[in-house]
Order: C-alpha cells, then sequence, then structure tokens
C-alpha cells in the first residue's frame, strides 16, 4: 500500500511538472512618448510589421476562407505565414500557421496600451508556444539566459 | 545590432521580440516628435493673417 501511495506521489509530481513546462512564454515591454491610438495608427496595421521589425522585409496580406492572413518575407527569403485571430482599437493577436521557427502551437498578441505616466505608452509583445525538436526545459533555458 | 532570422533558432525568439519592440519605440519616438514639432510652429495662415481689430 505504501509503495503504491508512492507511486501516486511520484505521478502527480511529473504529471505537475509536465504540464508546467508545456508552454513557454516570452514578454517584452518597452515605453515610448506618445497616445496609444496615435502609436497604433503607425504600427498597427497587420502588414505594418515589415516597416517596424528589421528583421521583415515584406509583408504580403491575404484573405483566405473569411480569414487574414500575412505571409512575412525575411531578409534572407525564408517565409513565415500567420493569421490573424483577434483585433480591437490597439491590439491584435495572431497565430504562426508555416514557418522555420522550431516552434509549433505559436500564439502571440501585440498591444499598444496606455501608460501610467501621461502622454506615454506601454508597448507589450508576448507569444505563448511549445518548443518543436528540442525539449522545452532546454528551449525555455536558452531564452532566460536571452531575456 | 537587428536579430538575425537567418538561421531559425530556439534562441532567436526573444531577440525577435526584442527587436520588435524596440522598432515600435522608435516609430512611437517618430511620431511623437512629429506632433510636437507641428503644435510649437504656428501654420502659415496663422502667422500672415491680418490682426482684427478690436
Amino acid at each position: 500500500m505504501r509503495v503504491f501511495k508512492l507511486t501516486l506521489v511520484a505521478l502527480a509530481a511529473t504529471f505537475a511538472w509536465t504540464a508546467a513546462a508545456e508552454a513557454i512564454e516570452v514578454k517584452k515591454r518597452r515605453e515610448a512618448p506618445g497616445k496609444p491610438a496615435e502609436v497604433w495608427a503607425v504600427v498597427g496595421d497587420f502588414c505594418a510589421i515589415k516597416d517596424w521589425h528589421p528583421a521583415v522585409a515584406e509583408c504580403e496580406q491575404i484573405e483566405e476562407g473569411g480569414d487574414t492572413f500575412r505571409i512575412l518575407t525575411l531578409g534572407d527569403g525564408g517565409k513565415i505565414k500567420e493569421k490573424l485571430t483577434d483585433s480591437d482599437d490597439t491590439s491584435y493577436s495572431y497565430e504562426i500557421i508555416e514557418g522555420p521557427l522550431p516552434v509549433k502551437n505559436y500564439k502571440a498578441t501585440l498591444e499598444v496600451g496606455e501608460d501610467d505616466e501621461p502622454d506615454r505608452v506601454e508597448i507589450e509583445w508576448e507569444a505563448e508556444f511549445d518548443a518543436d525538436g528540442v525539449e522545452d526545459a532546454e528551449h525555455e533555458d536558452h531564452l532566460r539566459h536571452l531575456q | 545590432m537587428p536579430t538575425a532570422w537567418k538561421t531559425p533558432s530556439t534562441k532567436t525568439i526573444s531577440g525577435i521580440f526584442n527587436d520588435g519592440v524596440t522598432g515600435i519605440k522608435k516609430k512611437a519616438i517618430a511620431a511623437y516628435d512629429k506632433r510636437e514639432a507641428a503644435a510649437a510652429t504656428p501654420s502659415p495662415r496663422a502667422a500672415t493673417a491680418p490682426r482684427m481689430r478690436t
């Protein structure tokens, strides 16, 4: 009976660890001057990423089956296809459909919100995903070193 | 130095996000400076308009 209980405890611990390691989160923030609507007018278009991200050379927005997608062309010609999943006045969410990054179940949100100080904004870009091809723990360890 | 996406690896994702929010910040600063400059400069019409007699 004692062995059975110990086994149950070990199993529970394993499941808890696995659940904790399932998704990896990356979140980056910056503050800047301006008002959210003003900043969003410059960067909020789904394909405006080509104007503010140095790694994106081109962006093509397409509609398929009532959904909006963007196809990013990177500096070396690599392509990433992303689907717009939600949007409002100063944010949008999307997921990666296909691309060269070693991730799966990738969901991200870009948002420009009000900062605590007047006439300043908080820019936040966050994503949740699973590692594709390496162990999540190893992946997360790499990311922690870089953050 | 922008993150290279030429060799995608798990290590690049944090750098990609860093470059992105930094790029947005630059755009926000440029928009803010443009707004402030416009507010500080009187419009040509206001500068040349005859003063109203009282």
